[in-house]
């Protein structure tokens, strides 16, 4: 610093100028923060490590080299060409994008419905979407597997993409409807006196102004389905039919002493989602701010 | 080019609040209507239902022969400016003034260039036309969406409160460039303000609201110089009109009480005959009362508040000696146009510069005030009505049969 | 007024425009499709599983009526009190721990700092793995053997636990996974809610002589209130429906230590096939949730004047 301050403070009985005190705060600040993002990551670290090479926490740290010599990725080839891992991920891949692809359509026009638009009833409605987020998923998931029975629509991925779209809808429309009330109304209405239907307005006006909103909302949708668990477990009963999820639980007892195999499986369920995070980062804050968590 | 016709037009919000109350009008074609009134008066919402963003409880609401009552805005041959401006955020100025164009009209792209360039240069807008909206400035703005407006040539024009977000001297700025198009395009023009200056500069006609009910239409002239009523006389006008309260004395034609004023014979009994009371509010602007530095003939004492330098002029604010409140004497039900600050009436005259020595401020020192009765106009306090003959709207057969002299 | 016979409004077509320009049209229809899916997922079988509370079910015979049978059934087996206790203890102590751990990580984030946007993106990274991974990944941690846990007990001399199979450990180990899994979400939404408080006030906070924590207490504190509020209530929600972690990585084991609802619910319905007695609990945990959430909504009404 050019500027030298003048003014000091003491510290543990030690005279000093404000900006070493001011420094060192900031060394105190960043140690702490990165010594616990370090803490929490640290079964993330393991994860990796482990699916290069199996070795047991206390191998590791007292060899380290025996790790970095053994590591390999014969985890991963065994997950891609020895189990079901590829089918499952697909499976996974297709019920997750079509159930938030079908919901975001559905959602847009009933959050803009909600919190847009004034007519009797808006209130029950919004009171019940916020009453199905008490609903056990428990209480539905098994009747569900009567009534989807009956239809035929047991181990399908249509019949979960069903169940996906109804689970994910209230919470979407609660999110939307947040930053929806937020856009000015003049913006709809001067498009409708500028000559657009009222449909017109939302796909022209609405809806590119919310894409950001729209965006978290599609963020959500995709990480409860693609990490759904009961619903697939329940409806869906062959191997070639399922999700990741439960497809991967029943490694479990199966693989239990491939500790390789099951994290490259957990890692291998985890990219998606982590490309997400890192490309949409923002959304996420953005979007919660602007409408998911609004009263 | 379209006639506009307010049929017996009632807005009822909900269950029971009443917007808008049996609201009768004809608009001429060509002609700028200004709606004004303070907020809640209904004004928007007469606006809003023209434009048929809100429905019409009972009554009809006419646009050229048409009952515009069940058809959807975009079939009402009208454009908008909204106070906000409701430019699209994520469409260029250019997209922006072509978006009606496309959904209303079958012109071909470049076609609807033409024209957005025809009315982008009306409005001095050509630089910015492929500049995002966030990018102008609010004057930048407010041009857009007015060339949003006239580039679709619309039967009806419909402003809600265009230049209220813009700064005093770009309102004033904007306020002639409006007329100047409206006089250019001479397209039916509904004009809403709660800015009764922005009224009176601008329009043919002035529609005075307050609590739904229309109070007087008339040009600016008439609304100004022939109140009916005394809202209309504290709404029109600022500063706004001097009240005073007085008790007319039929025997000696003198009002006597707040001021003291004779008045002619003629004129006093006519008074009189339409006075449902005793004591009565005596209206008369800034510019009506003379200021002396000595008592001369029928002048009334007053002590100096304020003097406020305007540039040509100042506006000085006394007090009288024993004053009664307007509100002691109106009726609970008769509003009066009350000032922004609401606090306690405030007396105000138009004075030369420097001709009441600035030492005079709040010492106590008086002044003697004539009031100019001709330009007096006086109100009924039961029912709000302007009953001098002398002053009240010509429309009314009782004044056109005994009018004395012309006050314009 | 002009007597003029105007036209009157325009052709049936017209009208019928009209009509869906009215706003009430256009709220129910654009409401449409999720009502019906939320009506087929959701409504009808909740009430399908009421009513089949209420029955002994059997996939190949009709079923039987038993009244309230399956309740007093439940109610009788001393299991069932001892899963609803640990379902309570694992919301509670999930929910605590993650709101403050949340809420400590969003004061660390809530300033100006180089790297800010990628500890971020960090400490967001456990709520993006998916529970299966989650739950993969902590049993590996938890072993007894080759685990990290136990590793570092070792390391620091004390004796290794059995984290996932002992009784008194099994709980609070899956909550441990789960608290690690879902805090980030805490952190963001309190982040998301110090976003939108305004910097002047805090200034102006400052200009008055308030101390950090005066501008903690009094500032940050009741602006995150109402956020917090809500978030508290979903996350309780989705705590006390939550079933991965627990199915996966001890299945309610050993005994029942660690049996939550949800789980126990399945294991009725799949394991032992009796979907009457699974429906019927069910209904009590329907019974709780609504009960919890409407209570705590009449609280936060109460207390924020929320809408």
């Amino acid at each position: 610093m050019a500027t030298q301050s003048r003014d000091t403070t003491e510290l543990f009985g030690v005279e000093l100028s404000n900006s070493t005190v001011d420094r060192l705060k900031a060394v105190g600040f960043h140690t702490f923060l990165w010594g616990s993002i370090f803490v929490v990551l640290l079964p993330v670290l393991w994860m990796v490590a482990v699916s290069l090479n199996p070795l047991s926490f206390l191998n590791v740290i007292e060899d380290p080299m025996r790790w970095v010599n053994g590591v390999s990725l014969d985890a991963y080839e065994r997950a891609i060409y020895q189990t079901d891992f590829l089918i499952w991920f697909k499976n996974s891949a297709i019920v997750t994008l079509a159930a938030t692809a079908l919901t975001i359509v559905v959602c847009t026009f009933g959050a803009y419905s909600i919190g847009r638009l004034r007519f009797r009833g808006r209130k029950a409605v919004a009171t019940f979407l916020l009453m199905t987020q008490m609903f056990p998923l428990i209480l539905v998931a098994v009747p569900l597997f009567l009534i989807f029975r009956d239809l035929g629509l047991v181990n399908t991925l249509y019949g979960l993409t069903i169940a996906y779209i109804a689970f994910i809808l209230p919470f979407s429309i609660w999110m939307l409807r947040g930053f929806y009330e937020n856009l000015p109304e003049s913006l709809e209405e001067a498009a409708m006196v500028d000559g657009s239907t009222r449909v017109g307005a939302v796909i022209r006006v609405i809806v590119p102004l919310s894409a950001p909103a729209i965006a978290t909302t599609a963020i959500f949708a995709w990480i409860f389905a693609w990490n759904e668990f009961v619903m697939a477990l329940i409806l869906i009963s062959d191997s070639s039919k399922t999700t990741l999820p439960p497809g991967l639980s029943t490694w479990v007892g199966r693989y239990s002493l491939q500790w390789d195999l099951l994290m490259a499986g957990a890692i291998g369920a985890t990219l998606p989602l982590i490309i997400i995070l890192f490309f949409l980062q923002k959304y996420i804050i953005t979007g919660l701010a602007e409408g998911a968590v609004k009263t | 080019m379209a006639r506009i016709l307010f049929d017996e037009v009632t807005k009822i919000y909900g269950d029971d609040t009443l917007a808008v109350d049996d609201f009768d009008l004809e608009i001429e074609d060509g002609e700028f209507l200004t709606l004004v009134g303070p907020s809640g008066s209904g004004k928007s919402t007469l606006l809003r239902m023209v434009a048929g963003l809100e429905d019409i409880t009972e009554g009809s609401i006419h646009i050229g022969d048409t009952v515009v009552n069940n058809l959807p805005p975009r079939s009402r041959d009208i454009a908008m400016v909204f106070q906000s401006y409701a430019l699209y955020p994520h469409l260029t100025v250019r997209e922006n003034m072509a978006f009606g164009l496309k959904r209303s009209t079958d012109l071909s792209d470049p076609e609807i260039n033409d024209r957005v360039e025809e009315a982008a240069a009306m409005m001095g807008i050509e630089p910015h036309l492929d500049q995002k909206p966030k990018h102008l400035s609010g004057g930048q703005r407010q041009r857009v969406a007015t060339g949003r407006a006239i580039v679709r040539d619309p039967g009806v024009f419909l402003f809600d409160e265009p230049l209220s977000n813009l700064d005093a001297k770009l309102r004033k700025h904007m306020r002639t460039e409006l007329q100047r198009i409206q006089n250019q395009l001479d397209t039916t023009t509904i004009y809403v303000t709660h800015d009764q200056e922005e009224a009176m500069t601008m329009s043919d006609r002035i529609a005075i609201l307050n609590y739904g009910e229309l109070q007087q239409v008339g040009s600016p002239r008439t609304v100004y110089n022939e109140p009916e009523n005394v809202f209309v006389a504290q709404f029109i006008g600022s500063p706004s009109m001097n009240m005073f309260v007085s008790t007319l004395d039929t025997d000696a034609n003198r009002f006597v009480g707040d001021i003291d004023v004779s008045i002619d014979p003629e004129r006093a009994s006519a008074i009189a005959q339409n006075a449902t009371s005793d004591e009565l509010l005596l209206g008369i602007r800034p510019e009506h009362v003379t200021v002396h530095l000595e008592a001369v003939e029928e002048s009334v004492p007053a002590s100096v508040d304020i003097i406020e330098p305007l540039g040509s002029n100042d506006l000085l604010y006394f007090d009288l000696e024993d004053g009664t409140g307007v509100e002691d004497v109106i009726a609970d039900d008769v509003s009066i146009g009350e000032d922004e600050e609401k606090d306690e009436e405030e007396y105000k005259v138009f004075i030369q510069p420097d001709s009441v020595p600035i030492e005079y401020e709040d010492s106590g020192e008086l002044v003697y005030l004539t009031f100019d009765t001709e330009h007096m106009h006086v109100f009924d306090p039961r029912t709000g009505e302007n009953i001098d003959v002398e002053t009240a709207t010509r429309t009314t057969v009782d004044a056109q049969t005994e009018t004395a002299g012309d006050d314009d | 007024m002009s007597n003029a016979t105007p036209t009157e409004g325009g052709s049936i077509i017209e009208e019928y425009r009209y009509l869906l320009s009215k706003e009430s049209v256009w709220g129910w229809l654009f409401l449409l499709p999720t009502l019906v899916a939320l009506a087929v997922v959701s409504v009808f079988p909740i009430i399908r599983g009421i009513l089949l509370s209420f029955y002994e079910y059997n996939a190949l015979r009709p079923d039987v009526w038993l009244g309230l049978g399956n309740y007093a059934t439940i109610f009788g087996l001393p299991e069932f009190w001892n899963v609803l206790k640990n379902t309570f203890v694992w919301s509670f102590a999930s929910v605590v721990m993650m709101a403050a751990l949340g809420l400590g990580f969003a004061l660390l984030l809530d300033r100006e700092f180089k790297g800010r946007s990628i500890a971020t993106t960090l400490l967001l990274l456990p709520w993006t793995i998916p529970f299966i991974a989650v739950a993969l990944n902590w049993n590996l941690l938890f072993d007894f053997n080759l685990g990290m846990f136990n590793g570092i007990l070792n390391l620091l001399g004390f004796e290794r636990i059995d984290w996932l199979s002992r009784g008194r450990y099994a709980l609070f180990s899956v909550t441990l996974a789960y608290v690690w899994r879902n805090f980030p979400f805490f952190m963001i939404t309190f982040l998301a809610a110090m976003k939108g408080i305004p910097q002047d006030l805090y200034e102006a906070a400052r200009v008055d002589g308030s101390t950090r924590l005066d501008l903690f207490r009094h500032i940050t504190l009741p602006f995150l209130q109402p956020i917090g509020i809500v978030t508290t209530l979903l996350m309780s929600l989705w705590t006390l429906n939550h079933f991965t972690l627990i199915y996966v990585m001890t299945s309610g084991g050993p005994g029942n230590a660690s049996m939550v609802l949800p789980v126990y619910i399945y294991r009725q319905a799949f394991r032992q096939n009796d979907f009457g007695l699974a429906a019927a609990i069910a209904v009590v945990m329907l019974i709780i949730m609504m009960g919890y959430g409407l209570v705590y909504l009449r609280l936060y009404q109460e207390e924020v004047g929320g809408k």
